[in-house]
Order: C-alpha cells, then structure tokens, then sequence
C-alpha cells in the first residue's frame, strides 16, 4: 500500500509539474485595470503629502505672525517703559521742579515736530547718550557728538536736527564750522517749546549755555537722519499717553501661557485577538496587511504656572490617523440587520458594503476590495502635570498625563473591482469603534525662550492607549504614537 | 537573463509594454500553479490576477539573487495560501474507504491518463487535502513548514497529505477502470 503511495505522489509530481495552461484574456485587462489605479492611488498620496506639507507651513506662518506682531508689541512696550525709566533716572538740578516727561523740539523750521527725548535717546549707542542735568556730561557728550560734525551743509542740516532732537538750539558761529572753533548750545526757551508742542507739559531743561564742541570729530549722519525720521513716526498715541500722564506699569506676566503646536505622529496599533468569530481576517493577516500611514496632531494647550517647577497642562488635540490596507477579497456575510453584503475587515472596525454590479450577493460569494483606506479623526482634551526646570534661555520638563479621546469622524474608502467593473464605497461608519477611549501621555520638552513672552518648544511625547478604541471587532486595537510636538509657547 | 533584468527594470519604471510582455512570459506556468491550487479556472485566474499585481508591484524587492521564475512563483504560493487560508477550515475530515488498486506504472498511467484528468482529480480535492498535497509535492516543503505556513499543527498537516493521497488514488483508479 505504501509503494502505491509514493507511486501516487510521483504520478502527480511528474505529470502536473511542467503543465502549462493560458488564463482567458480578461486577466490581463484586470491587472492593466488594476495596476492604473495603483498610479492612481500614489498620485493621491502625492497629493495629501503635499497637502500637509502646506499645513504645516501655514502654521508656521501663522506662528511666525504671531511671533511679529507679539514682538512689535513688546518693542513698543519697551519705548514706553524706557521713557519712564529715564524720567525716573533724570537728576534735576531743582527737584522741586517736575520731572521731564518730555522735549518738545525747538525748530524753527518744523515748529510742529514733537519728539520722545527716549527715542532719541534709545537710538544712540551708549557712550553718546546723554543724562539731562548732568551738564559735565552733556558737555562732554554734545560736544563729542558735535565733533563729529561733517564738514558741509548737509551734515550741518543733520547736526541742527540731531541738537534739536535734545532740545537744544546750537547757534552757530559759522555755517562752515572750523577746526577749533567753538560753537555754542543755547538752551530752548521752555515757554516757547511749549506753545509749539501744544500738548506737552513744561520742559525743565538743564542750565547749560555752553557745550564746546570739537569741529573735526565725525557725526553719523545716518544715524541723525534716523532721528529726523523718528520725529515724523513716532506714533501719536504714545505721544499722547505720555502727554497725559499716564504712567506705564512694568509688562505683567500671568501664570497662563498657551502652546499651539503640530506634531507629526509615528502611529501604529497594538492588535488582541478579540473574536474570531469565523472571520476571515485573522490578527496576523491584519497586522500584515495594514500599514499605517503619516498621521499628524494639531493642538492648542494652555499651562497654569502653579510654581518654579511645576505647571498643570490642558487643552485641546486634533489628531488624525491614517491606515492603508493592502489589496484583498473581501466576503459576502450576513450583516447585523439580516442582509447579505461584502464586509470589509479592519484593524479599527468593520463596514459592509454592496456594490452596485453585484447588489444580491450570497453568502460566501467575494470580491476583490482594491487598496483601502480607513481614517479616523479624534478630538481629545489632555490633563498633565509638567515639571520645569529652567537653564538660561532654556526649559526643560517632563510632562505626564492622560488623555480623553473623542471620536469626531470615521471612514473606510475602497475600491471595489469584479470583472470589469470597479466602484469606490465610503465608509462613513466604521463598526465597532467606540466614541471615547482613554489614552496615557508622557514625554519630555525643551523650550527656547525667544522673549520674555515668548518660547519654541520641542516635546517628543508618546502617547498609549488605556483602553480599546473598538469592540465587537475582529480584533482590539490600541492605538499607539510617538509624536515630535514643534510649537510656540506664549505667554499670557 | 540579461534580457529578463531589463524587463523587469523597464516594469519598475512603469512600461506599461514591458509588463504585459513579463506576464506573457510567465503567465502559462503560473496559471497552472493556480490551476493546482484552486477548485476550478475561475477561482484560478482571481488569485492569479491578484498575484500578478503583487508581482509587479513587489518588483523593486526583487534582488536578482535567484530565479526571477521561483520569485515569481513564491509570489503566486502566497497568493494561493492567503485566498484559502482565511476561509478554509484545514482540519478536514473525511471517511476515506478502503482503496483496492491495481498495481500499474506511473508511465503507463499517464498514457492513458492525460495531464487534465489528473489536475481534474487535484482541483476535486477539498481545499485542506489540496493546499497540504500542492505544498508538499510540488513546492517541497516538510510537513512542520506546511504546519506553520496555514496554521495548523504537523500531525494535521501530515493526516491531511495521507488522506489526500488515499483519495487521488482512489480518484486514479476509477479512472483507470473507465478507461479500460
């Protein structure tokens, strides 16, 4: 009986092995079908790569704007601020008298120019700024300056504008000034400077008749220009709020700072066997035929400083999961309603669908689902705690927390090919999925302050689930990710 | 084989042309491998369709190690195990009677048995008894590899290659008394 056997299998083997047979023609035109779909299909992911790429880039735009714009606010806060400080500096030689808030210019040409001696002030370098009521100073500052003249008109046109940015008129002996000569500062008449500015207070200038000044010592003339400059765009509201007192409080930080951030995600799954339930795709299959495309986070979370090192973290997180499933038959089966559709199996769920070439199907009949997609969309509020610690510009914290998990969309999208006909289904409910599920987050952060109010964070985070994000499925799956959180810290 | 690696690399490039020319070319041996595998020509050409569009898109994997025709062919394997192995339940059973057989020549029984009849007989083997027999007698593998390969333990494997057997040469002997 044996011998028969091994007879048996040598039949077989030498009969079947070199067979050859030719398919009917259709196959071909399938796999043409097929493989244009695939280019199809790639040019897509082009395009939702590109698609990205550009959100991505607004939002660093939008980060960047922001950044600007909080700048320039902060720029101008810090005019202010230097005002006070040096009306706060200056020595006065009768300290019964008001302390100066500002310098009304004394031009005779632009009688209208009105001037924040700490502009002015604010653009000299250090050794050339002058503290009013220090007339030893002022002397020798103005005249260094004054040094500097240039030796023609224009320079000297730049000199009276520079003098005048100080309040002071120069007489000039010469309009050619010459090595050696002398030149003479005659302090603004206040009461006259008042008329013309109109809505300063009065000026308390220094007693200072006469600065020296060297002739040949240069002057920067562009820096004068500059000043002229400023004179014209100095904005008239802080004119203004200085003009009517108001005093400038030192820029108050809360202990609120808010973080928008994109974060491209690592995703993958942790599968469990759930119930097999007959299904044709077992754990294995799935894990082999899914693959988890670039899934991304956007976020804004809001930190409350609750001391040095500690702060509460909250907020919101838009994340997006992608997964594509490689090409596979799907099956006709009873659906939960009694009717006999193609159920199509995924690592997040299941969906039936019924094709319109092939709308009454019997049970076990298939079909051919091409490469599909299932996309999930969630919209979680993360809780952490957040331990910082801080090394000159930098911040470095750890953070861990957890994370409730909604579920806000949900498809699969395939192609459905028999013959020669195709169709896409949409999915839009997966089966299966729950609506929360719980997920962990731990990580770690650097931050980089840019200014006071201002920081660029990078937080690797990785962020588990607690819990399944699907029941009644072929398998439980646990979302997993590892996210490279880039955003901008602000402070409120 | 230098001609074979410029098709393939023009596949890789998207030559529509040179596609259709490597299947032309390997098409007749791997319909037959999916001939073997499946219960019929229809169920045959879908895993053959779906294992061509496995080819070319594998094609970039292909490290011209070995034959392009056995890479092909593994390909094709895989296509057949994963059409049967979801949906299949490899723990046949079936009450196989006592076989009476003439002791007759493989030879002789090939003249007189073409090589349809005998993959006739193959393809009427459920698919448990099928997969287990292709894997075994024309892939080459051992009984533990098979076992691994759809799931199921290697006295399985071994139980389904020896019932198999007993029913094709059932199968050969009615076909040998007909054809008497």
């Amino acid at each position: 009986m044996d011998e028969d056997l091994q007879n048996i299998e040598d039949l077989f083997r030498e009969g079947l092995e070199d067979n050859e047979e030719m398919p009917s023609g259709q196959v071909w035109n399938y796999i043409d079908k097929s493989l244009d779909q695939d280019n199809v299909i790639s040019i897509k992911k082009k395009y939702t790569s590109l698609k990205r790429v550009s959100l991505v880039l607004l939002f660093l735009l939008i980060g960047l704007s922001i950044y600007e714009l909080s700048n320039r606010y902060t720029n101008g806060a810090n005019i202010l601020t230097s005002n006070t400080n040096n009306n706060a500096l200056s020595p006065h030689t009768n300290k019964s008298q008001q302390p100066i808030d500002s310098i009304s210019v004394n031009n005779t040409n632009k009688g209208n120019n009105v001037i924040d001696n700490s502009v002015v002030h604010n653009f000299l370098p250090d050794t050339q700024r002058i503290q009013p009521g220090n007339n030893s100073l002022i002397e020798n500052k103005t005249a260094s300056k004054n040094n500097n003249i240039a030796n023609n008109n224009t320079a000297s046109k730049n000199k009276q504008k520079f003098i005048n940015a100080y309040s002071y008129k120069i007489k000039t002996n010469s309009t050619e000034p010459t090595e050696g000569n002398l030149q003479t500062l005659e302090k603004n008449d206040a009461d006259k400077t008042n008329q013309q500015s109109g809505l300063l207070k009065p000026l308390n200038h220094q007693n200072i008749d006469k600065v020296t000044r060297r002739m040949n010592d240069f002057i920067d003339t562009k820096k004068l220009t500059q000043t002229n400059i400023i004179n014209k765009i100095i904005p008239l509201t802080i004119k203004n709020t200085i003009a009517s007192g108001i005093k400038n409080k030192p820029d108050k930080l809360t202990r609120f700072s808010i973080t928008p951030f994109f974060s491209p995600d690592i995703a993958w799954y942790h599968l469990q066997e759930d119930k097999p339930d007959n299904q044709p795709d077992s754990i294995d299959e799935i894990k082999k035929n899914e693959r988890h495309d670039f899934s991304s986070t956007l976020s804004a979370l809001i930190d409350y400083k609750l001391n040095k090192h500690w702060a509460l973290q909250a907020g919101f997180t838009y994340s997006n999961i992608n997964i594509t499933v490689n090409p596979k038959t799907i099956y006709a089966q009873t659906d939960n309603a009694g009717h006999v559709q193609y159920r199509i199996n995924t690592s997040s769920g299941y969906g039936y669908v019924l094709p319109s070439f092939s709308s009454n199907p019997a049970v076990g009949d298939s079909l051919y689902a091409f490469t599909s997609t299932h996309t999930l969309q969630y919209i979680s509020i993360p809780f952490a705690a957040k331990y910082n610690v801080i090394k000159g510009k930098f911040t470095f914290n750890a953070l861990t927390g957890l994370s409730v998990n909604f579920l806000i969309n949900g498809k699969i999208e395939t192609t459905i090919i028999k013959d020669m006909n195709n169709e896409t289904e949409i999915l839009k409910n997966i089966q299966g999925l729950k609506k929360i599920y719980f997920s962990g987050l731990t990580g770690l952060g650097v931050e980089y302050a840019l200014s006071k109010r201002m920081a660029l964070c990078f937080a690797p985070t990785f962020r588990f689930a607690l819990n399944s994000i699907n029941s009644d499925a072929p398998v439980k799956s646990y979302p997993n990710s590892f996210g490279f959180a880039t955003g901008l810290k602000i402070t409120l | 084989m230098k001609q074979t690696t410029e098709l393939i690399q023009s596949c890789i490039n998207g030559d529509r042309h040179s596609q259709s020319k490597l299947y032309e070319l390997f098409v007749p041996k791997m319909f037959a491998v999916c001939l073997r595998y499946s219960k019929n020509r229809e169920e045959a050409e879908e895993i053959l369709q779906e294992g061509f569009v496995q080819v070319f898109k594998s094609l970039k994997s292909f490290r011209h190690e070995g034959s392009f025709e056995g890479w092909v062919r593994k390909i094709m394997v895989h296509c057949c195990l994963k059409h049967f192995r979801s949906k299949t339940k490899m723990h046949a059973v079936i009450n196989i009677e006592s076989v009476n057989v003439n002791e007759t020549g493989n030879e002789e029984i090939l003249s007189r048995l073409g090589k349809k009849e005998l993959l006739k007989m193959v393809q009427a083997l459920s698919p448990a008894y099928r997969l287990v027999f292709n894997l075994y007698i024309f892939e080459g593998m051992k009984h533990r590899e098979i076992a691994k390969q759809l799931g199921i333990s290697e006295g399985t494997s071994k139980s389904n290659f020896f019932d198999a057997k007993v029913i094709l040469k059932r199968a050969v002997a009615n076909s040998l008394k007909i054809a008497k």
